[in-house]
């Protein structure tokens, strides 16, 4: 099972994930070593201050796609490849006057299925959190599965001992600190991708440079510095909103609204977006410096750390296993976090235990992140490539959330019975397009056709009483 | 065709962006430190 292509000894890697695990692990148990209450445990106590904000919305958008398929899509798509992603920074600042809204209506809310209860009724309320949930355990399992797999593709460190490893120190550290932990360890791990991806690219420009990388792109693969790619253009934009369809339904997004201090979202969701930005043009460009380097990629996902580890050898390798590993974590944490919040007050208290106390619904919050991280390892272990793709499967389903989402929470008008035919429409639509058409496309269809179905919601009367969403504090 | 001069228009203004955000970012977070608004 070792890999041969490996560009770190795994005697290096296993230091590394050592090291960093038990930091992980002891920053989430001093952060976490104050909360008393459910709101401590799952908010952070709502009061989280706008530097810890920014970074820890950052961090969690920066997965281990962004710092591996960037490169990826930059070495197959060219430039549009490496913009087109780092047009998922558009999600995060669209997502700032969402975040601003919320705090306001809803200062005791808990999840975004409280929002779609409230404001649309249960019907919605449970197709919603069908395709919710599917989604998170898209995308647990993608990260869980990138964990073996990058891990191994680095170091030639196992498959299941990677995997395993990151899955049981995010479930671990999450456990110990809820939501205060996933931000006070994000904000590390941001600090460590950002640093790790400029010194490589810095470093990529002073051993190559501009002027080689253009030449060398020009004579070998032309097609990757065309402006004028239409499957790249077409990619762009579906991408633009699978993130927006992404981060305007996901728990992980709306729980960190409900968190930030009041007068905190706006801003630290637009310097997120505007921080963001640049990682995916950075890591990209690291790519593009593979042919002038005349690097063989056997396979184009790898094609970041081979530049790394043909420039500079160990360091190199170190600074993308760090990068990687943080990128992971970062990401990981916050799901596993967000959905247990979903499971929690969504489905624990929603539909089984309407009177639970605070106390008991912490106490079920630990088992369900236990069991969520169980889940994740379980599913993650067979290493199936098509559960490995599922996140990509769902951008039918959270697209059409997009705008019954934006029209619900800015208008008075459109109806449960509405938001719930745009939901089911627009899914079927964007999975129709993505088996017949492609799956560029699955995103951009879904929204389309949700968008017109919410758009007869400006036919009826504008009923709705905001005043229901400040209620939550009456039923808690 | 994106020229070499596009190219570096792109990566240099990203590449500024991405290096000063920590300090930014640690910024941030002293100043909430010192308000005592970090959380």
């Amino acid at each position: 099972m070792l890999n041969a292509n490996a560009i770190l000894p795994s005697w290096i890697a296993w230091l590394i994930i050592a090291g960093f695990s038990c930091l992980w692990v002891a920053l989430g148990w001093w952060l976490g070593r104050k909360n008393d209450t459910l709101d401590d445990y799952m908010l952070a106590g709502r009061k989280v201050g706008v530097g810890l904000a920014v970074a820890t919305s950052m961090a969690t958008w920066v997965t281990s796609n962004t710092t591996m398929t960037a490169p990826q899509l930059a070495y197959q798509l060219g430039i549009w490849g490496m913009v087109g992603y780092s047009l998922g920074a558009v999600g995060l600042i669209l997502f700032a006057p969402i975040a601003r809204r919320v705090r306001n209506l809803m200062p005791e809310g808990y999840t975004s299925g409280d929002f779609i209860r409230l404001r649309y009724g249960v019907t919605a309320w449970r197709i919603f959190l069908i395709i919710s949930l599917f989604y998170s355990f898209g995308w647990l399992i993608s990260l869980g599965m990138a964990g073996g797999l990058l891990i191994n593709a680095l170091s030639g460190i196992s498959y299941f001992y990677g995997m395993t490893v990151i899955v049981t120190i995010c479930t671990l550290y999450t456990v110990f600190g809820g939501l205060k932990a996933v931000i006070g360890t994000d904000f590390v791990q941001t600090i460590l991708i950002l640093i790790g991806i400029t010194v490589l690219a810095i470093l990529v420009i002073d051993a190559v440079g501009f002027e080689e990388i253009h030449n060398t792109l020009s004579e070998q693969r032309p097609e990757l510095l065309n402006l004028l790619l239409p499957a790249s253009i077409m990619f762009l934009f579906n991408n633009l909103f699978f993130g927006v369809g992404e981060i305007f339904h996901s728990n992980v997004w709306w729980s960190r609204a409900f968190a930030f201090a009041p007068g905190v979202g706006f801003r630290a969701y637009v310097l997120a977006g505007i921080f963001w930005l640049p990682v995916p043009v950075v890591a990209g460009f690291i790519a593009l410096a593979a042919p002038a380097l005349g690097i063989n990629v056997p396979s184009p996902d790898m094609v970041a750390p081979l530049v790394a580890g043909k420039l500079f050898g160990i360091f190199g390798a170190i600074l993308v296993f760090v990068v990687v590993f943080s990128a992971l974590a970062s990401s990981l944490d916050s799901v596993l976090a967000a959905t247990s919040d979903l499971i929690v007050k969504d489905i624990y208290k929603g539909h089984f235990r309407k009177n639970a106390s605070g106390n008991e619904l912490r106490k079920a919050a630990v088992w369900i992140i236990l069991g969520l991280g169980a889940l994740t390892w379980a599913f993650s272990l067979p290493r199936i490539a098509t559960l490995g793709a599922l996140l990509h499967f769902t951008g039918a389903f959270v697209a059409s959330t997009i705008w019954p989402i934006a029209i619900g929470i800015f208008y008075r008008r459109g109806s449960g019975r509405l938001a719930s035919l745009a939901m089911v429409l627009g899914t079927a639509s964007g999975l129709y397009a993505y088996f017949t058409i492609g799956f560029y496309v699955a995103a951009l269809v879904s929204a389309t056709v949700s968008m017109l179905v919410m758009m007869l919601a400006f036919k009826e009367k504008a009923t709705f009483d905001w005043a229901i969403l400040s209620e939550n504090r009456n039923s808690k | 065709m994106i020229t070499s001069t596009g190219l570096s228009l792109l990566v240099y203004p990203a590449l500024l962006l991405a290096a000063i955000t920590p300090v930014v970012l640690i910024y941030l977070v002293w100043q909430d430190v010192r308000e005592n608004k970090l959380w």
